[in-house]
């Protein structure tokens, strides 16, 4: 199966150098469009979502993030980098379990 | 002490008793599925945070490298050069459950071209960005894998967590202060019970022992003037007491 990139242009160029297709999205409707076409075609195994456009749609990705196995749909970074308020992994665990680790 | 609101009968007691012994038996399967769900977890922890850091910077190289390039050779070159690579790496994505929750595991295969494009009218800071991102692409069904197991294991385990609590805290001792409620209220009411039954003997009982007592030597009505054998036989007293043994 294939992977595939929703969200910002650079990312989306980025990844097509190494023969990764994407859609190019900036509103949240053009996300929504292409979430929808991904997540209904057969060959799509990850679909990676930048996170300046996952913003515009949080509720239903965090659904897909903790539904969808077929396709694995993930947040990655744009090129602005890391959103200082999303919660790194280690967060997420630290306020799972209550201690850090 | 909180109780629930249901009055104090002995099919109540039963049925809450049985809830009772529900409740704790799914606070001990829940417990442990807690536990499971920690050292999974912590297993992960340690991967999932090396991983997220190198992959953020790996990325930052480059988006840094790919900006490059497109300053040097226009955008629409690079979406050209991009036109010519015609393999990437193959993903099959598998789930297994661990307690309940889906736990993708992701395989890849293959990779894509070295350098597929024209070397004739490309710039090196093109090799660059393509280098980058092929270390990013080769990271990344290690990464969605790890991230979408700890989202997954982590949102659950809050959930096992609040229900555990739930149970422990609050609905395991309310069962048990409504419990312990009726059944003192039962005994109450047995010792009552008892008590009403020895003092009715006793009332019952007196004619036989002490003179009869005025209550019984005083007709109802005298509806017959004073003629009515039925009356004359209760105010008689005696033999009725051997009712109640």
């Amino acid at each position: 199966m294939k992977m595939l990139v929703i969200g910002h242009p650079e990312t989306v160029l980025g990844f097509s150098l190494v023969g990764v297709h994407g859609q190019v999205a900036r509103t949240a409707e053009e996300v929504n469009q292409a979430l929808d076409e991904a997540l209904s075609a057969e060959d799509v195994g990850i679909v990676l979502v930048t996170e300046d456009v996952a913003d515009l749609i949080q509720p239903r990705m965090d659904q897909l993030k903790l539904r969808s196995t077929v396709p694995l749909v993930v947040e990655i970074p744009g090129p602005e980098g890391p959103r200082p308020d999303r919660p790194s992994l280690s967060e997420v665990i630290r306020r799972a379990i209550g201690v850090r680790i | 002490m909180t109780r629930i609101n249901v009055p104090p009968t002995r099919s109540n007691l039963l049925r809450i008793k049985q809830e009772l012994e529900f409740a704790r038996e799914g606070y001990e399967i829940l417990d442990k599925k807690r536990e499971v769900l920690s050292t999974e977890l912590i297993r992960l922890a340690h991967d999932a945070e090396t991983l997220q850091k190198q992959m953020w910077e790996l990325l930052n190289t480059a988006y840094r490298a790919l900006e490059k390039t497109e300053l040097t050779m226009g955008q629409e070159r690079v979406e050209w050069a991009a036109l010519a690579v015609n393999k990437t790496v193959e993903v099959q994505v598998r789930a297994h459950g661990v307690m309940g929750v889906p736990i993708p595991t992701v395989e890849a295969r293959g990779e894509p071209p070295e350098m597929p494009y024209s070397l004739g009218d490309t710039r090196a800071t093109l090799d660059e960005a393509s280098a980058a991102f092929r270390e990013v692409l080769n990271r990344i069904p290690e990464l969605s894998e790890l991230m979408t197991s700890v989202w997954r294991l982590a949102r659950e385990l809050r959930k096992t967590q609040r229900r555990v609590n739930a149970l422990q805290y609050i609905f395991i001792p309310d069962y048990e202060d409504t419990v312990a409620f009726i059944e003192k209220a039962l005994e109450e009411r047995e010792r009552e019970e008892t008590f009403r039954l020895k003092r009715l003997k006793t009332k019952t009982a007196r004619p036989t022992i002490g003179p009869p007592t005025r209550e019984y030597e005083q007709p109802y009505r005298d509806i017959a003037g004073g003629k009515s054998p039925i009356y004359r036989d209760i105010s008689g007293g005696g033999p009725r007491s051997g009712e109640f043994g």
